[in-house]
C-alpha cells in the first residue's frame, strides 16, 4: 500500500508538537448523573489520524466537543495546542481557535446562506471585520471555495441555498467548510454518516489525506463504521460508556476486539 | 483515492452565480415604497412638530410613576378589568366556536373525494374560503362600528366584534391544521365504511385539536388587547374608563387603568406563551394565512404530559370563566334576533346601500387608501427596527463559547418596556403623540410603530430564544470573532424570520390603521371617523369596501414577499 | 351534496336578509326604526313604560357629568314618578347613535348633534332648552405667550392664521361647528392654521391644553369658559379671552317619539319648574349654568342644520 510510503514522508517532516491532550477528564451532564466521559487520559500528537469508535453513548461526541472548547470537563483538564480548553473562548486565544476545524454531527450550517458563504465562513477566524463583511456579499476566493466543494463532489451546488440541500449534501458542505479552512486540528464527528459507502470512502480520503502534506497536523474523527475507520486512520481508540477499551494502531485492531466493543450490554 | 483524483481533475464549469431577480426586485420595491411613504406627508419638522405639546407628554409619562391608587379607583379598576377579561374570554370562546365549525367546513378534507382531485367540491370549498376571508380582513373596531348601529349600547357588540373576525382567522388556521394532519387514520375509517364528515371528525379533528386549543390561547391574548381598544370606542371595561379619564386629562387615573392593562396583558402573554411553547402559534397562523412555511425552526417537540395537563387545566378554567362572564356581563343573546335588531339592520343596510364615494370622488378615496398603506408601511419599519433592537437586548443571541447572558436588569427592563408599549392601546399612544405631532400621517405612524414594536419585539425575542445557536457556536470555536459569528450565523438565520414576522405584522397593521384614525391620523381610518361622526352610512360602506380591497392587496403582496424569503 | 346544500342555504339566508332590507326601505320612511310600531301610536293612548333612559353628549369632564346627571335623573324620577336612568357615553356620535337605535330616550344634545339625532329618528322632537341657549356664544381663547391681542369683530379673527388651534369635540356646536363657521366668515380656512387643527375632546380639555401651551388658540363654549373663570380654575396670566362670537341657538333636550306627548309635556314642565331659589334645584341649574329651562321647537335649529351641511357634518 502507498500508505507505508506516505507514513515515512510524514514522520520525517513533522516535529512532535502535542496537539491535544486529555488528563483524567470526567464529564457529567447533570450533577450525580451518568458519566459521559470517565477518567479519560489521552494524548494526540501532530501527524496522527485518530478514529474514535464505539457504540452509541460511548462518549465520542463529548470528547470532540471538549476538544473544540464547546464543552467543559466536570473534572480534569483538556489542552488544545497547549491552551486549557476552558480558556479557549477568550479573545486572546482566537489564533488557537482558528487552527481548529470542526465538522459536527448536525452540520451546524447557516440554512438561509448560500453554500459558498457557508464554506467561506470557515476562514472567518483569520479575516478582518471588513473582509468578513465583504465576503458575506461576495464569497471568495471563489476558486478555493469551488475547490473544496469539488473535493466533496458538490461544486455544482455552490450558489444554492444551504437549507435546500439534502442531508448528505449539507454534510458535505460542512466538510468543505473545514477543508477550506485548512485547520491544524480537524475534529470530525461522524463526518460521513449521511453519505453512501462509496462517497464515504472518498470523503474520508479527502479528510485524512492533507495530513500527508502537512497542511493538517492531526485529525480526530468519530465513526460508527469500524472498517472505514481502519482504512483511513492510523490510530483507533475504542470507547465504551465513556471509558477507553483499547487504544491501538489500526493494524493491531482485531475483529474480536471490535466484536467485544460493540457487544450489546444485556445486563442493563 | 482514485475517485478523488478523477473528480479533482474534472474541471467542469461552475454554475453561473444566479441573480435573485425576485428578491432584488422586492428589495428595490421596499426601498421605493418606504421612501415614498416618508415623503408622503412631508418631513418639514416645523409643519409636523408642535413643540407646545411636550409639557403634556411629560405630564403623561410622569403620571406613570404615580397612578391614582385611591380605594375607589382600585375598586373600579378591578371591576372594569373583570369586564375587559370577560369580553376577551367570551369573544375568544365565540371565535373558537366559529373557528371549529368553520374550520371543518373549510378543510379540503370534507370536500375532496377519498381519492383523486377535488372537482365538484371545489365550488363549495371556494365559496367558504371567500366568505371567511371578508371578516378576516376587517379590524374588530369596524365590526363594533356596524354592530352598535344594530344592537345599540349592548355588551354583545364587544363580544361579537372580537368573536367574528377572530373566528374567521381561527377557522382558516384550523382548516389548514386539518389539511396538514396525516391522512392515514381518516382513510382507514373511510375504508371501513364511515361517512366523510364522520371520518374527519373522529380521525382528523382530534389530531389538530391540541394545536387549535393552544392557538386559541394566543387568540385570547390578542382578544385582551382588542377588548381594551373596543372599550375606548365605547364598549365598556378598562378601555372605556381610559377614554373617560383621558377626556378630563386625568393622567394619574389613566395610568391606574393602563397599569391594570399591562398586568393583564403580561399575565395573558405569559400564560399563552407557556402553553404554546410546544408549538409556535404565531408560526401556525403565519403559515396558515399565507400558505407558506413560517420559517419556524422549532419542530413540534414530543408532547409533554405536564404541558398537556397545564393546557387542559387552563381550558377548564376558561370553560368555567365563559358562563360566569356571560352572566356577569349580562349578555343577552336573544337581542340578536329581537325585532329591533332586525329593523335596525334593515335600516342600516337601506341607508348604506348603494355605497357612495362622496365628496372628492375616487381620487380622494384613492389618496386616502395610499395614505393608509404609507401609514402601515412606516409604522412597521419603525416597529421592526425598534423591535429587533429591543428583542436583542431582551434576549441576547448566544454566540460565544460558554454562556454569555445579558445582564438580567437590562433584559427585564427591556421586557417591561416592550410589555408596556404593546399593552397601552394604540389610540392612547396616538392621543399622546398628537400633543407633539400635528394630526396627520405621522402621529398614526408613531403610535402604531410604538405599539407594534412591543409586539414584534416579543415575537422576535422568541425567535432569538428558539433559534439554533450551534452554527454560531461552531464558527466561534473555529476562531471567528463574536461579531463575525453574529454576521455569518446569527444574522442570516434571524433576518429572514424577522422580516417574515414584520411582514406578518404589516398585514395586521393595515387593519389597525382604522383605530388611529380617531385622532386624525391620515388615511381611510380618518375618513371612516369623519363619516361616522357625520352618520354618512353610504360613505362608510364605500370606505369599508376600499379598506377591504387594500387589506386583501396587502395580504397578497406580503404573502408573495414571504414566499420569496424562502 | 349535503355540504353544498348547507352553503347554499346560508347564501339564500343572506340574500333574503338583503332582500328584505331593500323592501323595507320604503316603509322605513314612515315607520321609523322602532319595534314595528309606528311612532305616535302609543304616545297618546299608552303610557310610556319606564325606565326613562337619559343621556348627554360628553362635552365636559365625565366625572362632573356622571355626578350631576345622577341628580337630574333623581329629580326627574321624583317629578315624573317613573324610573329614570343616566347612561354615560364617551363620544358625541355615540350619543347620537344610542339615541338613534333607541337606547337613550331623552338626551341633552348640542345644536349639531341634536339635528343629527332628529334626522336619525322620525318623530323625535326638541322639547326644551335653557334660557342661555337662545343666544349662545363661543369664545376664542389664546395663550398670553402667543401675543395675540383681543379682537373687535369677526373680521379680526384672521389673527389666528399661522397659529396652532384646537377645537373641542368634532361634533361640538360651540367648540367646533360655529367657531369654524365664523373663521370661514373671517376668511380663515383650516389650511391657514399652523399644522392641522386639533380636537381636544371637550371644553375643559381645550382650556387645559391652551393653558399648558400645547395649542396657542382654543375655541369653546362661553358658558363653560365663564363658569371655569368664575370658579377661579383658569390661570388668566397664561390664557386670555380674545373674542366672543355672535349668538346662535345651542343645547336642547331631544325626546324620542315613544316617550309620548303626555310624558314629554310633563318632562318639560318638570324642567321649567326648576327654581334657582330652591337649594336642591339650584345645584342642577348651576351645573347647567342657567337660570331656568324654557320651551323650544325643532325649527329653532334650521340654521344650525344649514351650517352643519356646509361643513359636511350632516350628510345628504
Amino acid at each position: 500500500m502507498t500508505a507505508l510510503k506516505l507514513l515515512d514522508v510524514r514522520s520525517a517532516r513533522l516535529t512532535a508538537e502535542q496537539v491535544l491532550s486529555f488528563d483524567d477528564v470526567t464529564v457529567r451532564y447533570s450533577a450525580g448523573g451518568v458519566e459521559a466521559v470517565a477518567e479519560l487520559t489521552l494524548t494526540i500528537d501532530a501527524g496522527e489520524r485518530v478514529a474514535l469508535i464505539g457504540p452509541s453513548g460511548a462518549g465520542k461526541s463529548t470528547i470532540l466537543r471538549l476538544a473544540a472548547g464547546l464543552a467543559s470537563p466536570t473534572s480534569g483538564s483538556v489542552k488544545v495546542f497547549g491552551v486549557d480548553s476552558g480558556q479557549l473562548g477568550r479573545r486572546n486565544h482566537r489564533p488557537e481557535r482558528s487552527r481548529i476545524g470542526i465538522i459536527s454531527q448536525d452540520y451546524t450550517l447557516v440554512g438561509p446562506l448560500k453554500v459558498a458563504s457557508n464554506v467561506a465562513s470557515g476562514r472567518l477566524g483569520t479575516w478582518s471585520g471588513i473582509r468578513a463583511v465583504q465576503t458575506l456579499f461576495r464569497p471568495g476566493p471563489t476558486d478555493d471555495i469551488a475547490g473544496a466543494l469539488r473535493q466533496v463532489g458538490i461544486a455544482d451546488k455552490i450558489w444554492e441555498r444551504t437549507d435546500r440541500l439534502s442531508g448528505g449534501q449539507q454534510q458535505r458542505t460542512a466538510i468543505a467548510r473545514a477543508l477550506f479552512q485548512k485547520p491544524d486540528l480537524l475534529l470530525a464527528d461522524e463526518p460521513v454518516s449521511a453519505l453512501d459507502p462509496a462517497r464515504s470512502d472518498s470523503v474520508m480520503s479527502v479528510l485524512t489525506e492533507p495530513i500527508m502534506f502537512s497542511s493538517t497536523k492531526a485529525v480526530v474523527t468519530s465513526m460508527h463504521d469500524a472498517p472505514l475507520a481502519l482504512r483511513h486512520c492510523d490510530r483507533i481508540v475504542g470507547l465504551r460508556s465513556g471509558r477507553i477499551q483499547f487504544d491501538l494502531p489500526a493494524s493491531h485492531v482485531s475483529s474480536e476486539l471490535l466484536d467485544e466493543l460493540y457487544q450489546l450490554d444485556d445486563s442493563q | 483515492m482514485t475517485t478523488i483524483g478523477s473528480e479533482a481533475d474534472d474541471t467542469f464549469d461552475l454554475p453561473v452565480k444566479p441573480r435573485h431577480r425576485g428578491r432584488q426586485g422586492w428589495m428595490i420595491a421596499v426601498v421605493i415604497v418606504v421612501g415614498w411613504s416618508v415623503t408622503k406627508d412631508g418631513i418639514d419638522p416645523t409643519e409636523l412638530v408642535n413643540p407646545g405639546g411636550w409639557s403634556q407628554v411629560r405630564a403623561f409619562f410622569s403620571a406613570m410613576f404615580n397612578p391614582d391608587l385611591s380605594r375607589d379607583m382600585l375598586a373600579l379598576t378591578v371591576r372594569e378589568s373583570a369586564v375587559t377579561v370577560g369580553y376577551a374570554l367570551v369573544g375568544t370562546a365565540l371565535a373558537l366556536l366559529i373557528g371549529s365549525f368553520g374550520g371543518i367546513l373549510l378543510t379540503e378534507r370534507i370536500w375532496r373525494p377519498i381519492h383523486g382531485p377535488m372537482r365538484r367540491g371545489r365550488v363549495g370549498w371556494l365559496i367558504g374560503r371567500v366568505a371567511f376571508a371578508v371578516p378576516r380582513s376587517m379590524h374588530e373596531v369596524v365590526f363594533g362600528l356596524v354592530l352598535v348601529n344594530i344592537l345599540g349600547l349592548n355588551p354583545l357588540v364587544a363580544v361579537l366584534s372580537i368573536g367574528i373576525p377572530f373566528g374567521a382567522v381561527t377557522a382558516k388556521v384550523f382548516a389548514d391544521l386539518l389539511d396538514e394532519a396525516p391522512t392515514g387514520p381518516e382513510e382507514v375509517l373511510r375504508a371501513s365504511g364511515a361517512g366523510r364528515t364522520t371520518a374527519v371528525l373522529f380521525a382528523t379533528v382530534p389530531h389538530a385539536f391540541a394545536d387549535l386549543v393552544s392557538y386559541a390561547f394566543y387568540r385570547f391574548e390578542c382578544s385582551l388587547r382588542s377588548a381594551a381598544v373596543l372599550g375606548i370606542v365605547g364598549a365598556g371595561g378598562l378601555g372605556f374608563q381610559l377614554a373617560l379619564s383621558f377626556q378630563s386629562l386625568r393622567y394619574d387615573q389613566m395610568w391606574t387603568f393602563l397599569w391594570a392593562l399591562v398586568l393583564l396583558s403580561g399575565i395573558g402573554d405569559r400564560w399563552s406563551s407557556a402553553l404554546r411553547r410546544r408549538r409556535n402559534a404565531v408560526a401556525v397562523e403565519m403559515r396558515s394565512v399565507s400558505k407558506i412555511p413560517a420559517l419556524d425552526h422549532g419542530e413540534p417537540s414530543p408532547v409533554q404530559s405536564t404541558q398537556d395537563r397545564a393546557l387542559r387545566l387552563s381550558a377548564l378554567i376558561c370553560a368555567i370563566g365563559v358562563p360566569i362572564s356571560i352572566w356577569r356581563l349580562d349578555l343577552d343573546f336573544s337581542s340578536l334576533w329581537a325585532p329591533r335588531a332586525r329593523t335596525l339592520s334593515n335600516k342600516i343596510v337601506a341607508e348604506s346601500w348603494p355605497p357612495q364615494v362622496g365628496i372628492g370622488g375616487f381620487k380622494e378615496l384613492f389618496n386616502d387608501a395610499l395614505d393608509t398603506v404609507a401609514l402601515a408601511v412606516l409604522s412597521i419599519v419603525i416597529a421592526a427596527v425598534l423591535g429587533s433592537l429591543l428583542a436583542s437586548l431582551a434576549k441576547r443571541p448566544n454566540v460565544s463559547l460558554g454562556n454569555a447572558k445579558g445582564p438580567w436588569v437590562v433584559s427585564s427592563f427591556v421586557r417591561l418596556l416592550m410589555l408596556i408599549s404593546r399593552s397601552v392601546p394604540p389610540p392612547v399612544w396616538a392621543f399622546v403623540v398628537v400633543f407633539v405631532l400635528f394630526p396627520g400621517l405621522w402621529p398614526g405612524v408613531v403610535a402604531l410603530g410604538i405599539y407594534n414594536a412591543g409586539i414584534l419585539g416579543r415575537l422576535q425575542a422568541e425567535v432569538i430564544e428558539n433559534h439554533d445557536h450551534r452554527p454560531a457556536e461552531t464558527l466561534a470555536a473555529m476562531g471567528a470573532t463574536t461579531p463575525g459569528a453574529l454576521l455569518y450565523a446569527t444574522v442570516p438565520a434571524l433576518a429572514s424570520r424577522f422580516v417574515a414576522l414584520s411582514l406578518y405584522r404589516w398585514e395586521v397593521a393595515i387593519r389597525e390603521t382604522v383605530i388611529v384614525g380617531v385622532v386624525g391620523a391620515a388615511g381611510l381610518g380618518r375618513r371612516l371617523d369623519e363619516q361616522t361622526s357625520s352618520f354618512d352610512y353610504d360613505g362608510i360602506l364605500a370606505t369599508v369596501l376600499a379598506l377591504l380591497l387594500v387589506t386583501i392587496l396587502v395580504d397578497l403582496v406580503s404573502a408573495s414577499m414571504r414566499r420569496n424569503l424562502r | 351534496m349535503r355540504r353544498l346544500a348547507i352553503v347554499f342555504s346560508i347564501l339564500v339566508f343572506v340574500t333574503a336578509a338583503c332582500g328584505s332590507s331593500t323592501q323595507s326601505e320604503a316603509s322605513n320612511d314612515t315607520s321609523g326604526t322602532e319595534d314595528n310600531e309606528a311612532p305616535g301610536t302609543n304616545s297618546d293612548t299608552e303610557a310610556f313604560e319606564g325606565p326613562l333612559v337619559i343621556g348627554a353628549i360628553p362635552d365636559q369632564d365625565p366625572e362632573l357629568l356622571a355626578r350631576n346627571y345622577e341628580l337630574v335623573a333623581n329629580y326627574l324620577a321624583e317629578e315624573l314618578d317613573i324610573e329614570v336612568v343616566f347612561e354615560p357615553v364617551t363620544e358625541y356620535d355615540a350619543a347620537v347613535t344610542a339615541f338613534g337605535v333607541g337606547d337613550l330616550d331623552l338626551v341633552w344634545f348640542g345644536a349639531l348633534t341634536g339635528v343629527q339625532a332628529r334626522l336619525q329618528v322620525d318623530g323625535a322632537e326638541a322639547i326644551a332648552q335653557r334660557d342661555i341657549d337662545q343666544d349662545f356664544t363661543s369664545v376664542f381663547i389664546a395663550t398670553t405667550d402667543s401675543g395675540i391681542e383681543p379682537v373687535e369683530d369677526i373680521a379680526g379673527l384672521d389673527v389666528v392664521a399661522g397659529r396652532t388651534l384646537t377645537f373641542g369635540s368634532e361634533l361640538s356646536t360651540s367648540g367646533r361647528l360655529m367657531p369654524q363657521a365664523f373663521l370661514t366668515e373671517a376668511g380663515v380656512s383650516l389650511d391657514d392654521l399652523k399644522g392641522e387643527s386639533g380636537f381636544s375632546g371637550s371644553h375643559d380639555a381645550t382650556i387645559e391644553l391652551v393653558e399648558a401651551g400645547t395649542f396657542e388658540v382654543g375655541v369653546l363654549s362661553s358658558q363653560v369658559w365663564d363658569a371655569r373663570v368664575e370658579a377661579g380654575e383658569v390661570d388668566l396670566d397664561k390664557v386670555q379671552l380674545i373674542f366672543e362670537t355672535p349668538t346662535y341657538y345651542n343645547y336642547h333636550w331631544v325626546a324620542r317619539p315613544e316617550v309620548g306627548s303626555d310624558l314629554q309635556t310633563r318632562i318639560v314642565d318638570a324642567l321649567k319648574k326648576l327654581d334657582p331659589e330652591d337649594p336642591e334645584h339650584a345645584v342642577i341649574l348651576e351645573f347647567f349654568g342657567a337660570e331656568s329651562f324654557i320651551d323650544t321647537v325643532s325649527g329653532n335649529y334650521d340654521s344650525i342644520e344649514a351650517v352643519g351641511r356646509e361643513i359636511g357634518k350632516i350628510d345628504g
